[in-house]
């Protein structure tokens, strides 16, 4: 029984720390998808904090990356890194491709986020 | 190179570490349920090695899910019976007084040539030989011979008779198996008058071995042999 109560404990940890990075994915996605509908506001309106609005997302993003290593895979992560510089590059491009770069990244974000969530899709 | 390197060596030690927590239960051979087990974490320990881009921890949590699972379904087997049926299947006898059972080797899906093959590697060359052959739940043969062909023992020589019959568990962990009573053509009742005379009850046997005869062997909870 002592095998039982170790593996349970190990079992348990693991559950909390998935419950934990579940409620850490879901304020890392809420707050990335705030600063990029603020980008995007910015951009239609013509306004010239559309790029420093961008860096901060991206600086937002880069703050996370480290910790989200651990338990996403890292091709998702590069790509995911990769779309937020064509985002950058885009805002400020004369013949822009931002909206379509703008919905990729909010695509490939909310596809790694409902991969991690603990819902039926995952599961299966 | 240096990430494959430490990545190997967490893995192992995890590894190592699962091994030791799960134990060795079964005597033998393996389980069908250890198998799966042996060979999916020895898989899914190699995908973080082999790809670096998996993170690693990933294929920690699939270990300890796996060891959790093997030891949770171990101890609930222990606790109920269908369930243990369930995972591990039941031992099957299949020759009986040198009659074989041909309706249980087609359920079992073991020909002729395959059971005698089994018993010439026992150096049984004839059926009629067996008093009984059990096919065990890790695919093993359990042969035990008439009493006329086992091999002379000390006892034997000293006028004991040889046992030429097959001892069916009826109680485990305080629960009756009533599979075994057909079994060793007894019943139910005949066990509870013997746990009367031995003034115990079912729930103070850890084991309990009768046969045909009604010689049995009682092991009570905790006693150490």
């Amino acid at each position: 029984m002592k095998r039982f109560f170790v593996s349970f404990a190990l079992m348990a940890l693991v559950i909390i720390l998935s419950i934990a990075s579940e409620i850490y994915l879901g304020k890392l996605e809420e707050k990335l998808f705030e600063q990029l509908k603020s980008a995007e506001t910015s951009y239609r309106q013509g306004d010239d904090s559309v790029t420093d609005e961008l860096q901060d997302v991206y600086k937002t993003w880069e703050n996370n990356t480290a910790y989200l290593s651990i338990f996403i895979n890292h091709d998702t992560l590069d790509q995911i890194s990769e779309s937020f510089l064509r985002l950058v590059a885009s805002a400020n491009a004369v013949e822009s491709d931002f909206n379509s770069s703008l919905y990729r990244l909010k695509y490939e974000l909310y596809d790694m986020l409902e991969t991690e969530r603990l819902n039926w899709k995952s599961f299966i | 190179m240096a990430a494959t390197i430490v990545r190997t060596g967490i893995l192992y030690f995890l590894l190592i570490f699962a091994i030791r927590l799960m134990g060795k239960r079964q005597i033998g051979d393996m389980q069908p349920g250890e198998l799966v087990i042996t060979i999916l974490i020895s898989e899914i320990a190699a995908v973080p090695i082999q790809d670096l881009t998996q993170p690693v921890l990933t294929g920690i949590i699939a270990v300890f899910t796996l060891t959790f699972l093997e030891i949770a379904v171990s101890v609930l087997t222990m606790k109920v019976l269908p369930l243990r049926r369930f995972f591990y299947g039941d031992s099957a006898i299949i020759i009986k007084n040198g009659v074989l059972d041909q309706k249980m080797l087609r359920k079992l899906r073991v020909t002729g040539p395959d059971l005698i093959e089994v018993l010439r590697n026992q150096n049984i060359f004839d059926i009629n030989d067996v008093a009984y052959a059990i096919l065990e739940t890790n695919g093993q043969l359990s042969v035990l011979l008439k009493p006329e062909k086992q091999p002379v023992t000390t006892e034997t020589l000293l006028g004991d008779k040889p046992n030429g019959s097959f001892p069916g568990i009826v109680i485990s962990d305080g629960r009756f198996i009533n599979e075994t009573f057909k079994e060793i053509n007894t019943t139910q009742r005949d066990i509870e008058k013997i746990l009367k005379q031995e003034r115990l009850s079912v729930k103070n046997v850890f084991v309990m071995l009768c046969d045909d005869s009604l010689n049995y062997r009682i092991i009570r909870k905790d006693e150490k042999h």
